[in-house]
């Protein structure tokens, strides 16, 4: 699997995506959907003091703001996004921010199985 | 990883289908497979007029042959050439002569009779079915099926078990609110549209239409109890109701939860079908499915009868409850959901087509997900994981919003349709009455009316609007609130959430002391609440629909078509209801106090600008009379009988072996054994 950030990302987003991923996994949360997640980066944005280009216009943003759901599974961050209507890719982000690769849509499920059950 | 899931794929099964790629088509899926068909008839004439010939030789209505004679026209090109000179033959007859005058020749000729009422008819018909052959295209093929009885629709099943279906007393009891009001509506366009378009045909045949329901032998004082009830305003159309039976065949004689009904619906089915061919006096030619549970007893029944099945889903309950797939185990004990999705995905793929009110209810929004997409994939941990569970891009979706009953929500403006005693006793009963069911006395009558009116779930959020009355000074200034949801009393509700909501109410009126400011009555009847809307508006109020999601919304046609200006949730259908700001507003329900800016910001324009509410009032008006009504609706979705019919028998028919085979196992193995068990473990509430 390759890292896909570099594709999704531009240069100077990359160090912001490194960062918000460290504060969304010190932020405690569980399973959230979209407006769960543009919360995250609102916070971010907030606690980081991020411009209003930023917060509208950047490639993080772009790429946030269509991410259905996010959650912690396995040591990593596990992410649904869903690029066009009905269409969909699965990413699973290492905690440092500094790798995210995409996975298939049953490693997908078992990793958000795996999610619920640690809890039980 | 592992693996060991059991994985759950309806892709596969769909390589019969062509596949819709541009998502802009999804939800009309009809055109895409007439042009699909009409295409094929232009480049495979061949095998495409055989098997259009085969098709409108082959339907029958009581034993007597429709449209041809296929003794004496056996081929197509037999039957082209017969069509010519028939069509000559026509043209130096009297166009307006009555069929009979004609049908001697006609017969002899091989032609049977559903061609037409009148010579005229009959020509055009024939002239549409020659264009097409000729030069085909989706627009000719459409028009011509919707002409011929290809096949008759005259007899439809319309299946709605769960609730309290009926017309006295049910509306807003437990699981009873929009879905009752849609079919009822629904049945009355489509007896309606029937009548005409059957006339037209030169058949003499009555449609009937048959609701068919769960018999409740405990019905309070509905109607529920009894086996037959006449639909009102119809001629030849009744709901049927079949009781509940347990697995040592007992009569069920309560109410039962639309979450705890799976056990009964295999009996239901099976005791159903024998009804159902006694009232038709053979079988329906169209069964219609509503929600999860008439879907499932659709889809059973439609493979006993092999006839078509229309799926609609009202509301499907996996978005409503944010990851209720993922914990499914936890609240398994009061809503089976794992039941739910199964005999959702199962009739889904089941279905000949889906008919849904809004686009966002398949593919949602370019941020939200579809009700339909999130069947797509998602997993019951411990239980299976879903690959795919609906193909969005089947073209079986279908988009027909439903309309408003023109005879019951009209302008308030109108007022020589009103009955002024029944606008005088709803003057009195939203505002000044002392009535034991009333609770509230309001101390300015006079402000502007906030209205609602909705089943009392968690889901419709009307305490969320209580809330949002509660923390607003601004709107407690200017408006009062009325709202009829449920019974003020308690002790007379026999729901949970519903009881839940009622205690929360009075909590809110307490805390924020909403005294004077607020009315509460119980359910509106359904013929009544026309009326209520046009008072409410005479006092140039607004209606609210707080829900936390919509669907669709029938109330809020309603109340637009009322001249009501409209706040609705900016979740699901009210989005292609309401152009916002021009014909009412959306907003976003989620929190009270956003609601209460909403409405305040409202409230403060009207008192800036005198035309604010006549300018919203007129085109709330305006948008529920060009794009919702029912006689659209009916024409549409019979045609869609007719044209998923040719499709099934020239494509489909064949393909879904595959797919039915693969929809049985995911019945007998994950749904019928479970469903069995859950009534061990008690389904009474």
């Amino acid at each position: 699997m390759k890292n896909v950030l570099n594709a999704i990302l531009n240069k100077k987003d990359r160090r912001d995506f490194r960062e918000f991923v460290v504060f969304v996994t010190n932020q405690k949360f569980g399973i959230c959907l979209r407006n769960g997640i543009i919360q995250l980066f609102r916070a971010y944005c907030d606690q980081y003091k991020k411009g209003l280009k930023f917060r509208q216009e950047s490639s993080m943003f772009n790429f946030l703001k269509k991410a259905q759901e996010l959650f912690l599974a396995r040591e990593t961050l596990v992410m649904l996004h869903r690029y066009a209507i009905a269409k969909y890719r699965y990413y699973r982000i290492r905690l440092d921010g500094e790798y995210m690769e995409e996975i298939s849509l049953t490693d997908y499920l078992d990793l958000r199985d795996s999610y619920v059950m640690k809890k039980k | 990883m592992n693996n060991s899931h059991l994985h759950i794929d309806f892709m596969p099964f769909y390589d019969f289908s062509p596949s819709i790629r541009d998502t802009r088509t999804i939800g009309n899926g009809i055109r895409f497979l007439n042009r699909y068909m009409s295409s094929n008839i232009f480049s495979r004439p061949a095998e495409w007029n055989a098997k259009l010939f085969e098709f409108i030789q082959l339907h029958q209505h009581n034993g007597r042959q429709l449209l041809v004679n296929g003794t004496l026209i056996r081929d197509f090109d037999t039957f082209y050439n017969t069509l010519e000179k028939m069509l000559e033959w026509l043209k130096h007859k009297d166009q307006a002569a009555p069929y009979s005058s004609v049908e001697r020749r006609m017969k002899k000729d091989g032609f049977e009779v559903g061609w037409g009422n009148t010579v005229g008819r009959i020509s055009e018909t024939i002239r549409t079915l020659l264009d097409l052959i000729s030069e085909p295209t989706d627009h000719l093929l459409e028009h011509f099926i919707s002409r011929v009885p290809m096949p008759l629709i005259s007899k439809i099943a319309i299946i709605s078990p769960h609730g309290w279906f009926g017309q006295t007393n049910a509306l807003g009891k437990p699981d009873t609110g929009g879905q009752v009001i849609y079919i009822l509506d629904q049945v009355r366009a489509l007896e309606k549209h029937l009548v005409k378009e059957i006339r037209l045909t030169g058949l003499d045949v009555n449609p009937k239409i048959v609701v068919l329901t769960r018999l409740i032998p405990e019905a309070q004082d509905t109607t529920c109890g009894q086996r037959k009830e006449e639909i009102f305003q119809t001629d030849n159309s009744h709901i049927l109701r079949v009781p509940f039976r347990d697995s040592q065949y007992n009569i069920v004689k309560h109410w039962v939860s639309r979450f705890k009904i799976w056990p009964y619906l295999e009996t239901f089915a099976e005791d159903a079908a024998t009804e159902l061919l006694s009232e038709f006096k053979g079988r329906p030619d169209l069964i219609v499915g509503n929600y999860s549970d008439g879907n499932l007893v659709a889809s059973l029944l439609s493979d006993k009868f092999d006839v078509i099945q229309c799926t609609i889903a009202h509301a499907l309950e996996k978005t409503k409850y944010a990851f209720s797939d993922l914990h499914w185990q936890e609240n398994e004990q009061d809503y089976h959901f794992s039941l739910q999705y199964t005999a959702d995905i199962f009739s889904m793929n089941k279905s000949d087509f889906i008919i849904t009110s809004t686009l966002q209810e398949i593919i949602g929004t370019e941020d939200t997900m579809g009700q339909y997409e999130s069947y797509q994939f998602f997993s019951l941990p411990q239980l299976y994981q879903v690959i795919n569970g609906v193909n969005l891009f089947a073209p079986k979706f279908n988009v027909i919003p439903p309309g408003v009953d023109e005879e019951l929500y009209f302008p308030y403006d109108q007022k020589e349709k009103r009955i002024q005693t029944k606008q005088q006793q709803w003057e009195r009963r939203l505002f000044h009455d002392d009535s034991e069911d009333i609770y509230g006395r309001l101390d300015h009558p006079e402000k502007m009316p906030i209205f609602t009116m909705a089943r009392f779930d968690k889901i419709k959020n009307i305490t969320g609007l209580i809330q949002a009355f509660g923390m607003s000074k601004a709107l407690q200034d200017a408006a009062n609130l009325i709202f009829a949801a449920g019974t003020i009393h308690i002790e007379d509700s026999s729901d949970s959430e519903e009881r839940n909501e009622i205690t929360k109410a009075y909590d809110l009126i307490e805390s924020y002391n909403l005294h004077g400011k607020l009315r509460w009555l119980p359910s509106i009847n359904k013929l009544d609440t026309g009326e209520a809307y046009r008072v409410i508006a005479d006092h140039r109020g607004i209606f609210v629909q707080p829900a936390l999601f919509e669907a669709f919304g029938l109330t809020i046609i309603e109340a637009m078509a009322s001249g009501l200006p409209t706040f609705a949730p900016k979740f699901g259908g009210p989005l292609e209801i309401i152009e916002y700001g021009i014909s009412g507003y959306l907003m976003n329900t989620s929190k009270p106090e956003l609601i209460a800016k909403s409405l305040e910001s409202f409230v403060e324009n009207c008192h800036k600008d005198a035309n604010c509410w006549d300018a919203i009032s007129k085109n709330s008006i305006k948008r529920v009379q060009e794009h919702f009504n029912w006689k659209s609706y009916s024409q549409r979705m019979i045609n869609l009988a007719k044209l998923y019919g040719f499709w099934r028998y020239a494509v489909s028919g064949k393909g879904m072996v595959e797919l039915d085979r693969y929809c049985d196992l995911i019945y007998h193995f994950l749904l019928k054994e479970k469903a069995q068990n859950l009534e061990s473990y008690g389904s009474h509430e």
